[in-house]
């Protein structure tokens, strides 16, 4: 039995990011154009698509890439807060007129940052709801035999409250679409606006897109939910059973979807008269009711003219001047809440630059070993571009040591051995896989003396771990043979080379 | 089918049954075959999938292994994605190779086999087994109990035994060192005659042939048949460590009919013990009789035995039924009274016949249990070496 490489790494970057952007994303801007075509307006602008989907796609790539550790609810709602800030900056430059007065907030700009709040918050919400599975992946990953199954037992509490977390999400996601199905049904059949809801529209096909974006989510939570009941019981579930599953449902789904287009009509199989009539009767039994009601008061005046009237009440009064203390206190709270609010935003935003996580970062940070590396590896690079035009430049190869014949003597032209492009794809190959060791060893407090040769080093390797012995034995034979033979290694040895490389450094 | 999945059907089809639009019919039939879609795919893998026991005896001895063998076939047209097969083992130890996770395709077939341990004797039900799938999306989860059990009896701890066979009932298939129990049926040699030997001895061709007398010599075998006399009667044995010290006297009573059948003897069993047979307990008595079938019987039962808390007077229990002539009886128990000694000579007719094996618990003196020209034995606390 072991970790059948489910490699946590393949969920953190790729599933789960997947599910937390796509059915949020889709969700709003579905939920958009549908809003704009009950109400009979245009849908959304550009400007404003585009941040309600990088707004699922900023909360995935900041939790993931840039947090090494997963971030407290504070960092998060600092990044939230610092996108819309973006965001507001944006669309206010997209606005015409004078610069300071595009910044005068207007619905205009509020409304799409309302919507990717939303959406990055659902995103949020799902996400979070999966990081507690990468968590859990993570503690098993690795882990074989009994170690593993330990592992896997001894996480049945952490796995239950998951459950619990996981089923949230599946919720979350289901009644986005039930939501927007009922936002469809209601544009489509227009029973507010005599709205209308295209086959070919953007609300139609981002609908479709979230349903079965969702479905496929709902059934990928649904086998981590199962999973989990197989790890409670010691089991591991392998990567390919979750692979073959996924296929199965994804034919299932595309299957549902293809029939569900093939059976629509833009006609109703049953007519709906008999329930329309059914509810007239309904409506009718109320206005029976209301025909022996009294009649209704009728104003004088219309609505316009009262609201004229009001206006006129209003200006036609003297101005009240506040006394002086109530002015000056007024003035002093306003300035306070200014300045307590500057002050709370640069806290929020420059907090993190002062905390001892930051100045740990700082202080991990090498300029001048960075500048070295750089510096070499441009080195390297140029000797071997130089080589290369120094190799072109000469007709028919190099010719070393024609200069040195005796007089008289032909010199015979030096048969130079160069390189294959495939032998030097090869050497470089297994060039770097070898630093891929040193830079483990190094890690390891077995650095990578420039004096050594690779087999002196990985001898040193071996001699440390001895558990490693037959791959080092391996790796140097196959460097050896690779980097200084003039022939190609074989495909299987590199492979193994390659492999013995990895379980060496434990990144295999 | 849960409520929620019957009204997503119902609101579906409702939406794609009256709504003239093609994009509200969409949705409708989105819903509602997404549902009956899964819940289809979930009732044909439930139909289709076959799980049964391979047909066996599970038997094993203490602190050894056996293997269970689980068949499981998808007969349906679909894949099975995931599927969770976990076998009860009861109280024995399987080092949880009894949960197994598979995969299967249309019409695959598995086996799935684990190895099961018995840690001590008796007889034990290995089973129901669940199963547990889904449909693709996980829609409608499924988790069946299948009552297919199996019955895994565990002998007792078998030890090496030495038992001195030196008389018996005659023509038997013990080879024996006294000649008074020469077989006719079995030639072994022709030697000199030597004075005394009867005249029927003498071959007569080989006489001739060598000018002198030869005699004819024949193998001395001797037939054994034992009766082990068990007693399992609560009482009898001291409060403090009485399950060890009745465990041990099974192990013993074991070892004994192993070997003799090994030994092609014939034996049987009486016990004061009392095991489970067809809802009831029984109170066991196996006559002696020969045969590997017949000394199998003999070890299921006592793997089976427990001890009797109202059990008989183990005495009084032999003698009224007793047993045939020259069947010797090997009493194992513990330590009995002279009285009681005397009761089981009546029942035996033969003070040659019985043969005293005690259980080592709070014996002062060997020397005082010894009854005249009864052989005894005492019956180790642990160790292989059983009787000493």
């Amino acid at each position: 039995m072991r970790s059948s490489s489910p490699r946590p790494e393949l969920y953190r970057l790729l599933l789960h990011p997947a599910i937390s952007v796509v059915v949020p994303a889709t969700g709003m801007l579905a939920a958009l154009y549908l809003v704009a075509g009950l109400i009979g307006s245009d849908g959304p602008r550009a400007l404003t698509v585009i941040g309600v989907a990088l707004a699922p796609m900023v909360e995935a790539a900041v939790g993931n890439v840039l947090y090494r550790e997963r971030a407290g609810m504070g960092n998060r709602v600092r990044e939230l807060i610092i996108y819309l800030l973006l965001l507001y900056v944006a669309f206010s430059l997209a606005r015409g007129g004078a610069l300071a007065a595009r910044f005068v907030p207007d619905a205009a700009q509020l409304l799409p940052l309302v919507a990717a709040a939303v959406t990055w918050c659902n995103a949020f919400v799902i996400h979070n709801r999966l990081r507690g599975r990468e968590g859990l992946l993570r503690t098993f990953h690795g882990k074989r035999g009994d170690e593993l199954r330990r592992a896997l037992i001894d996480r049945q509490h952490d796995m239950a409250l998951t459950v619990r977390e996981l089923r949230l999400a599946r919720g979350g996601i289901a009644a986005v679409f039930l939501l927007l199905s009922v936002m469809a049904v209601l544009t489509a059949t227009g029973v507010v606006t005599g709205s209308t809801l295209l086959v070919g529209s953007p609300g139609f096909l981002l609908l479709v897109v979230n349903g079965v974006a969702g479905v496929l989510g709902i059934g990928a939570i649904n086998s981590f939910i199962e999973e989990y009941a197989a790890n409670g019981e010691g089991l591991r579930v392998p990567t390919r059973f979750h692979r073959r599953r996924f296929v199965t449902a994804a034919a299932v789904v595309l299957v549902v979807v293809g029939a569900s287009f093939a059976l629509s009509r833009s006609s109703g199989l049953l007519p709906l008269d008999a329930i329309a009539a059914f509810f007239r009767w309904i409506g009718s039994l109320f206005d029976r009711e209301r025909a022996m009601a009294p009649p209704e008061l009728v104003p004088q005046t219309t609505s316009a003219d009262r609201y004229r009237e009001l206006m006129e009440l209003l200006q036609g009064s003297e101005p009240v001047i506040p006394p002086l203390w109530l002015r000056l206190l007024a003035e002093l709270l306003r300035r306070l809440a200014i300045a307590l609010a500057a002050a709370a935003a640069s806290i929020l935003l420059f907090g993190p630059l002062l905390s001892p996580a930051f100045r740990q970062g700082l202080r991990q940070i090498r300029p001048g070993r960075i500048i070295r590396s750089a510096w070499q590896r441009l080195v390297r690079k140029l000797r071997i571009l130089a080589r290369w035009l120094r190799t072109r430049a000469l007709p028919g190869g190099r010719r070393r040591g024609a200069g040195n014949a005796p007089a008289g003597v032909q010199a015979r032209p030096e048969r130079r051995w160069r390189p294959s492009a495939a032998k030097r794809r090869q050497m470089d190959r297994v060039t770097s896989v070898f630093a891929s060791i040193t830079r483990w060893g190094a890690a390891h407090g077995l650095g990578y003396r420039e004096s050594e040769a690779a087999y002196e080093y990985l001898s040193r390797v071996a001699g440390l771990y001895a558990e490693h012995f037959a791959d080092v034995q391996v790796c140097r034979e196959v460097f050896w043979t690779a980097r200084y033979s003039r022939r190609m290694v074989a495909l299987r040895q590199m492979r193994e080379y390659v492999r013995a490389a990895r379980r060496i450094t434990g990144s295999g | 089918m849960k409520p929620a999945g019957v009204a997503l059907i119902v609101i579906g089809l409702f939406l794609a049954l009256f709504m003239p639009v093609y994009s509200a019919q969409w949705i409708g039939y989105g819903l509602s075959l997404v549902v009956v879609t899964s819940f289809l795919y979930s009732r044909i893998i439930r139909g289709g999938l076959s799980v049964t026991r391979a047909p066996m005896d599970l038997i094993t001895y203490r602190y050894q292994t056996a293997e269970v063998v689980i068949r499981v076939a998808n007969r349906s047209v679909l894949p099975v994605p995931l599927l969770t097969v976990s076998d009860n083992p009861g109280s024995l130890y399987t080092g949880y190779e009894n949960n197994q996770l598979l995969s299967l395709r249309a019409g695959e077939h598995r086996e799935l086999r684990y190895t099961i341990r018995g840690m001590n004797r008796g007889s034990y039900r290995i089973g129901p087994i669940t199963v547990r799938y889904s449909d693709p999306l996980g829609f409608f989860p499924v988790a069946a109990t299948i009552p297919a059990e199996v019955r895994l009896i565990v002998y007792p701890t078998i030890l090496p035994v030495h038992l001195p066979m030196d008389r018996g009932l005659p023509a038997g298939t013990v080879t024996t060192a006294s000649r008074i129990y020469e077989d006719p049926t079995r030639y072994r040699s022709v030697r000199e005659y030597v004075a005394g030997d009867e005249m029927r001895r003498i071959n007569w061709k080989a006489s001739a042939r060598l000018g002198r007398l030869h005699s004819n010599e024949w193998l001395p075998t001797i037939n054994f048949p034992v009766m082990v006399l068990l007693n399992l009667t609560a009482a009898d044995y001291e409060p403090r460590n009485r399950y060890q010290h009745t465990e041990r006297t099974i192990d013993a009573a074991a070892s004994m009919v192993h070997h003799l059948a090994e030994k092609g003897q014939a034996v049987g069993l009486a016990s004061t013990g009392v095991c489970e047979a067809d809802d009831a307990l029984v109170t066991p008595w196996i006559p002696v009789a020969a045969g590997a079938s017949h000394a199998v019987s003999v070890l299921q039962t006592l793997a089976q035995l427990r001890i009797s808390n109202e059990g008989p007077d183990v005495v009084e229990f032999f003698g009224a039924r007793g047993v045939s002539f020259g069947t010797r009886v090997f009493y194992l128990g513990p330590p009995l009274t002279p009285e009681r000694v005397a009761g089981l000579l009546v029942a035996v007719r033969d003070r040659s016949l019985l043969r005293l094996h005690y259980t080592d618990e709070r014996v002062r003196s060997w020397q005082e249990l010894s009854v005249q020209s009864v052989d005894l034995w005492r019956i180790t606390e642990t160790g292989s070496e059983i009787f000493k």
